[in-house]
């Protein structure tokens, strides 16, 4: 069975509760803040892991950006959708680490590390999830930042134009370039893995087998 | 209309943002231009490579691990509910400090009114008079309590209108209890 999307539904959600429990953890309720963390957990270590491509770094950006929330909680304007703020706020966090790291190499064969879906899948499902997994994690890694975050909240969070510009802070037209742009490039790293292909997936589906 | 306009189009297109008559021009074009022909069939491709993209589970224990690192110190609140959480407090005390004085200024009347300094008629009015600014007091906290809950957020004008009743009210009813001394020396 295909685990369920990070979709509408999850972000959308209930947002009279959620105000209430903005309210309460501004007055100091642990309690409050933790069922905000449990809310949208799953959505920021999602973008987190689609931006930052490894396990261990989308769980330390997805704490970073709870600790963020959290000092900033008395500026959080009730006009706004509570999810477009905590995504705004991880996707912020998510850049910011891209650019420092910038500077560090990392090989492609250093990337996946496994940060699978939980789903109990069959062995052999589950080993074609992971080819696609670490496809899509290849494509995404060879976007430049700015363009990867608008596939991640166009592709995995269903966000329309404006919603992206207001979570980004930017305008729905720029969104509408990036999002062009992005998909020229993908487009052509698409392409350009399909000319290696053959022989790579056939080494990838036989780890450690010689080929008879 | 050339290649690099409908590829904008295609983008639009894929995020259902398209319009109809639009959307006929890009396909009619796609049907004879093999680039665009590929590059869209590309982008479909891309597009369902993502949209079929499981959602990941947060590793065990990711609520705990960020909670532990939350400072344990209660958050500053609010500066207006802090206010007036104190006014609350100075109000309830005010209250009651009144209430502890009544039985001493009543037996104060009595005594008054015992030593026949005063007229027993006015004695017993002076009492009722008593009587009816309790209730009169009474009534503005119901009115307080009435207008805190009806008024949802601002805690802090319903305390300060409450305060202000009462501290009028206790005024009117000391200067009342008290009048009557110089007009028995007279």
């Amino acid at each position: 069975m295909m685990p369920s999307r990070v979709d509408r539904g999850l972000l959308g959600a209930t947002m009279e509760d959620e105000c209430v429990l903005v309210e309460r953890a501004r007055a100091g309720d642990r309690e409050a803040f933790a069922g905000l963390v449990q809310a949208y957990q799953t959505p920021v270590y999602n973008l987190a892991y689609r931006m930052l491509g490894t396990a261990g770094e989308a769980e330390e950006a997805t704490q970073e950006t709870f600790l963020r929330l959290y000092r900033r909680l008395d500026t959080y304007d009730a006009q706004q959708k509570l999810s477009s703020w905590v995504l705004a706020i991880a996707s912020h966090h998510c850049i910011d680490r891209l650019r420092r790291r910038r500077t560090v190499h990392l090989s492609l064969d250093e990337v996946p590390e496994a940060a699978m879906p939980s789903a109990d899948e069959a062995p052999e499902h589950g080993l074609l999830q992971r080819e696609r997994e670490q496809e899509m994690q290849e494509m995404l890694a060879t976007l430049p930042e700015s363009y990867r975050l608008v596939i991640v909240l166009r592709y995995w969070y269903d966000l329309s134009y404006e919603e992206m510009a207001q979570t980004l802070g930017s305008s729905a037209s720029a969104v509408k370039s990036r999002l062009h742009r992005a998909r020229e490039l993908l487009a052509a790293s698409l392409a350009r893995r399909s000319a290696e292909q053959p022989t790579r997936r056939l080494e990838r589906r036989l780890p450690g087998h010689a080929l008879p | 209309m050339r290649c690099p306009e409908l590829r904008e189009w295609m983008s639009l297109a894929l995020d259902g943002r398209l319009p109809a008559e639009a959307r006929c021009l890009l396909e009619a074009h796609i049907a004879v231009c093999p680039d665009c022909a590929w590059e869209w069939e590309r982008w479909q491709e891309i597009g369902a490579l993502f949209d079929g993209a499981p959602t990941l589970e947060p590793p065990a224990g990711l609520t705990e691990r960020i909670m532990a690192r939350i400072p344990a110190r209660p958050r500053r609140g609010a500066p207006a509910s802090r206010l007036a959480a104190v006014a609350l407090g100075l109000a309830v005390l005010g209250d009651l400090a009144a209430l502890a004085i009544v039985p001493s200024l009543a037996a104060a009347c009595a005594t008054v009114a015992a030593s026949q300094v005063l007229p027993g008629a006015l004695a017993v009015l002076l009492r009722l008079g008593l009587h009816l600014l309790r209730v009169v007091a009474a009534l503005a906290e119901v009115g307080w309590a009435l207008l805190w809950a009806s008024v949802r957020s601002p805690v802090l004008g319903g305390m300060i209108i409450y305060i202000a009743v009462a501290l009028a009210v206790l005024a009117a009813w000391v200067r009342v209890v008290l009048q009557p001394a110089p007009a028995a020396a007279g």
